[in-house]
């Protein structure tokens, strides 16, 4: 798995490539756990090229926004795969996630 | 048909005598087969040579085309993470709650944080209906909700199959059948494919999409719920029905009796 990490008009773009599973979830936790670290106040996690993610991918997304709403940060999941959104509807965790088709859609919703 | 596993020519002797005596069948990839058959079928034995807990004396098992018969410890560690189980008597940790009986596999076998766990742990006692209970302990809840609990634990690493043995033994028809339901729904949900033993009719039927009736360590007959039925083979028929008398005989032949005294 790779992680990509980007500015686009002072918005925090992490781009995921690869499978999100029990070993590669890990790397993005504590990619995302900097950024909060931080107070990022807005962050895009790009999923466009993530064919694959499992229970630990969706636990490490809600313990993100977890720490983003304590202070306030914006997140936007964006251009997730249908597989990889129907993981988000099985565990019932699609509504509490602002969620995004495009990458326009996402900076529009992070307010940026 | 994609058969997620595949047997062939399974023979397992213990003492020499055959338990399973070339059995050649497919388990389909995201249904539920049901392994039916009366004690003493072979039925619990072949369960341990799926998940690999015993070697076979011959024959093949394929699981996504890797033979598990002839795998070393290692790689049938790694196999094994594809695998959830739930045993027979729930096996629940009594000295652990509810959430670190479900957290056990993923502590045991990934390298996830615990923040990241305890996450995984809500989610998955979601999925059986158990939100809210996880720092009851086992003697504080039902019988009903021990297998929900042990369901939670066999789902916890996202397996691709699960095995069941007897899910619904123990408990009363309504709980079982509610038991069958969470088994219906989270094999269509999480699309994955389960492997039932069970020899309760009712149950059986209920949930399979496959059975495979085994008797005398052979497979009697494979086929759909309905065909299985509809079956017109006596020893199926017998089965099905329960009763004492046909061609499954009630007591040993006098023969066997006579045997087994002077061998002894």
């Amino acid at each position: 798995m790779k992680i990509l990490n980007s500015v686009q008009n002072q918005v925090q773009v992490v781009e995921v490539e690869g499978d999100l599973d029990f070993h590669s979830s890990p790397n993005l936790r504590q990619a995302l756990n900097q950024l909060a670290d931080k107070k990022a106040p807005k962050i895009i996690i790009q999923l466009k090229k993530v064919g694959y993610m499992d229970s630990s991918g969706i636990a490490t997304f809600v313990e993100a926004l977890q720490k983003t709403k304590k202070y306030q940060g914006k997140l936007v999941l964006a251009e997730m795969a249908p597989a990889v959104r129907s993981v988000f509807e099985i565990a019932k965790l699609d509504g509490i996630f602002v969620l995004s088709d495009s990458m326009s859609d996402a900076l529009q919703k992070v307010g940026a | 048909m994609d058969s997620i596993i595949e047997v062939r020519d399974l023979v397992k002797k213990f003492d020499g005598r055959a338990v399973l005596n070339g059995v050649n069948v497919g388990i389909p990839r995201g249904k539920i087969t049901v392994i039916m058959g009366g004690s003493g079928c072979g039925k619990s034995t072949f369960l341990r040579h799926l998940i690999g807990l015993h070697q076979p004396t011959s024959g093949d098992i394929l699981f996504e085309g890797k033979n598990i018969a002839k795998m070393d410890r290692n790689g049938m560690d790694g196999v094994r993470r594809s695998f959830g189980m739930m045993f027979q008597g729930s096996a629940l940790f009594n000295s652990m709650t509810v959430g670190e009986n479900v957290a056990v596999p993923l502590r045991e076998h990934t390298p996830l944080d615990e923040s990241t766990i305890k996450i995984i742990v809500k989610i998955k006692l979601e999925l059986v209906g158990l939100t809210g209970f996880e720092h009851f302990y086992p003697h504080q809840i039902s019988g009903g909700m021990k297998k929900r609990v042990a369901l939670a634990r066999a789902i916890a690493l996202d397996p691709k199959i699960v095995f069941y043995d007897e899910p619904g033994a123990g408990l009363d028809p309504i709980t079982a059948s509610m038991i069958d339901q969470l088994i219906l729904d989270l094999s269509r949900k999480l699309n994955m494919t389960s492997v039932v033993v069970t020899h309760e009719m009712k149950s059986a039927f209920r949930i399979a999409d496959q059975v495979i009736m085994l008797h005398k360590g052979k497979v009697l007959e494979v086929g759909s719920a309905q065909q299985i039925q509809n079956s017109s083979n006596a020893y199926v028929r017998q089965f099905i029905e329960g009763e004492p008398e046909g061609v499954i005989p009630f007591k040993q032949t006098s023969e066997a009796y006579l045997q087994g005294l002077l061998d002894s």
